[in-house]
């Protein structure tokens, strides 16, 4: 079983990281879903935390165009959505997810389109550390070359 | 009726709900810990005591973007098919903590805010009420607010004001009205310094019979004290954020100037902040690169082996509401070297010559040298005593003390005004 985070941005990276870290010790396997992954890793994320980056083309475009880009921010959670719908959440395996925790603002509507398509899915704003706090921190996983999951392998998966 | 509940109150009986913004979380470890130790403090006093802490989540600002987050938010925590549910958790300090995310806007609207907090918190709280006959808001606007809103008719309100921008909070219009209606209701107000007393009578005159000073709770006891007295003042240490405000770059100056005189001095910034790599590069400039160094910020638990392994702690700040670092020095056993810059100079009050030297705010480097040098001779001439000074801050600010205070308050009984616990000096 696998706990996956959704943040957007990094305003509360440091209850990610520990949280992660707290998993990884305890040979939990850990998903991040955000925008970008440079940010995670400046802010010490492990790199066995595999990294799922949502990316769409209209933030590439649209954003910084001033005049276009304002018309877009209404909709750009939608296009988040679609975007995590299309990538990450192909890339999750979800029956196999114990819990989803949303880790910011900006990952909320997210966080309610996933809850309402996996019905059975645990999702928090904060990790419930209950079920791990028995085991001993042991040696994580070897990380494998498939669990740096890039932009690129993302996108094959569309 | 609260007073007939809590007189006398030594057993434990009677519930406390806390209400806060500030509290030790995964994300700001460190953040609260005066309303932590505050709720520990009298947690053993009440058959129960629940803490409500409401942590700002800053998202989008634009509005459309800021609407759906609140959508997604109440549908995931409110309804008939809500998905997250809050629950307490038992603190190691013996009370119930309930972290609520409160999603906020970055834009400073301080009674937008309050909302957001409020619409926070109904989600959370069974039956919509506080269930306690005494309500404790931390910061006017926020926890202060929600007990307004969920305290039942006949609890008892009280409220602490920490806010260092409460003059913000009571310039923006419908932030002042809320506060009005707090402190209306209220049924006492403490702040954490007179500073702040000052601002709230005079903003709100009518009430100045129920505004009175309580400090902030600070565990002085179990505060590790250094094993060898201090000698000498060769390690000055500054502990704080490396900001202007702090007057850190003046400090560089002043220890510059000083160590041209005595070249066997060292000086060590603590902290994180916008100067570090400005006061570096001055540190070159000025030639005593080799004798200043710069740590990161640590958790604070580790400051206390960085205090014992200096002399003097050097704290040049423009204003502090408290100045928390000058109470763990001073605890620590060490001599310190403080601006009068609001907090400290109530936190010091009588220690002045005792504990270490008062210095004026200033600019001028001079300023923090000349302090230097007095201090020196006074530590020379055996004039300080770190001991009774240490005694001093844990009967003004130990949690026995501030507990003994804040029961009084819960409980209506008149209150010492200065608030404080005294204590003997022995001879020097």
């Amino acid at each position: 079983m696998s706990v996956a985070f959704l943040a957007l941005g990094t305003t509360r990276a440091r209850a990610v990281c520990g949280s992660a870290q707290f998993l990884l010790e305890r040979g939990v396997p850990v998903d991040l879903i955000t925008v970008a992954e440079r940010p995670w890793r400046d802010e010490g994320l492990d790199e066995r935390v595999r990294v799922l980056t949502l990316s769409t083309r209209a933030d590439r475009i649209l954003l910084p165009n001033k005049v276009l880009g304002r018309f877009y921010m209404l909709v750009r959670p939608y296009a988040m959505w679609r975007a995590a719908r299309r990538q990450a959440l192909r890339a999750v395996d979800w029956s196999a997810v114990e819990q989803a925790v949303i880790s910011d603002s900006h990952a909320i509507p997210i966080g309610w389109h996933l809850a309402r398509r996996y019905p059975d899915l645990a999702v928090a704003f904060e990790l419930d550390r209950t079920p791990y706090l028995d085991g001993a921190p042991q040696h994580a996983p070897v990380p494998s070359s498939d669990d740096a999951l890039s932009d690129q392998a993302v996108d094959s998966l569309k | 009726m609260v007073e007939d509940q809590m007189a006398g109150i030594d057993g434990a009986q009677g519930r406390l709900a806390v209400t806060t913004p500030w509290h030790p979380s995964v994300q700001r470890p460190f953040a609260g810990s005066f309303v932590q130790a505050a709720t520990a403090a009298v947690a053993s006093r009440f058959e129960r005591v629940d803490l409500y802490h409401t942590e700002d989540w800053p998202g989008p600002a634009h509005p459309a973007q800021a609407a759906l987050v609140r959508k997604a938010y109440d549908s995931l925590v409110s309804g008939p098919a809500r998905r997250i549910q809050s629950r307490a958790r038992l603190t190691a300090e013996g009370y119930w903590a309930t972290d609520i995310p409160t999603p906020v806007t970055p834009k400073r609207d301080y009674a937008d805010w309050a909302d957001s907090h409020e619409n926070a918190l109904r989600n959370v709280l069974p039956g919509g009420v506080f269930e306690a006959e005494v309500v404790h808001g931390h910061v006017g606007i926020y926890g202060g607010w929600l007990a307004l809103r969920f305290a039942r008719p006949d609890s008892r309100i009280v409220v602490t004001e920490h806010a260092s921008f409460l003059g913000k909070i009571l310039g923006q219009p419908r932030s002042r009205a809320k506060y009005a209606e707090v402190m209306e209701r209220a049924d006492a107000f403490l702040c954490v310094s007179e500073g702040l007393r000052s601002q709230l009578v005079q903003a709100f005159p009518a009430h100045a019979g129920k505004i009175s000073v309580l400090p902030n709770a600070v565990d002085v006891e179990s505060m590790p004290q250094r094993k060898a007295p201090v000698r000498d003042l060769h390690r000055w240490i500054y502990v704080g954020k490396v900001v202007a405000a702090k007057g850190v770059a003046e400090l560089l100056e002043a220890f510059a100037l000083a160590a041209k005189d005595e070249p066997e001095l060292r000086l060590t910034i603590l902290g994180d902040g916008a100067l570090v790599g400005g006061l570096k590069a001055r540190a070159r400039e000025l030639g005593v690169v080799e004798k200043v160094a710069f740590h990161d910020a640590v958790a604070p638990e580790r400051v206390f082996e960085f205090l014992h392994e200096h002399d003097l702690l050097v704290h040049p700040s423009k204003s502090e509401t408290f100045g928390m670092t000058t109470v763990e020095a001073v605890a620590a056993g060490m001599p310190v070297l403080v601006t009068r810059c609001g907090g400290p100079q109530e936190t010091l009050a009588g220690l002045d010559g005792v504990a270490g030297r008062l210095i004026e705010v200033s600019d001028d480097p001079a300023v923090i040298v000349e302090g230097y040098r007095v201090l020196a001779e006074q530590l020379a001439r055996g004039e300080l005593d770190p001991g009774y000074a240490r005694k001093t801050l844990d009967g003004r600010f130990g949690s026995a003390a501030v507990a003994r205070r804040l029961m009084d308050v819960y409980a209506g009984r008149t209150v010492d005004p200065a608030g404080v616990g005294t204590t003997t000096r022995e001879p020097v």
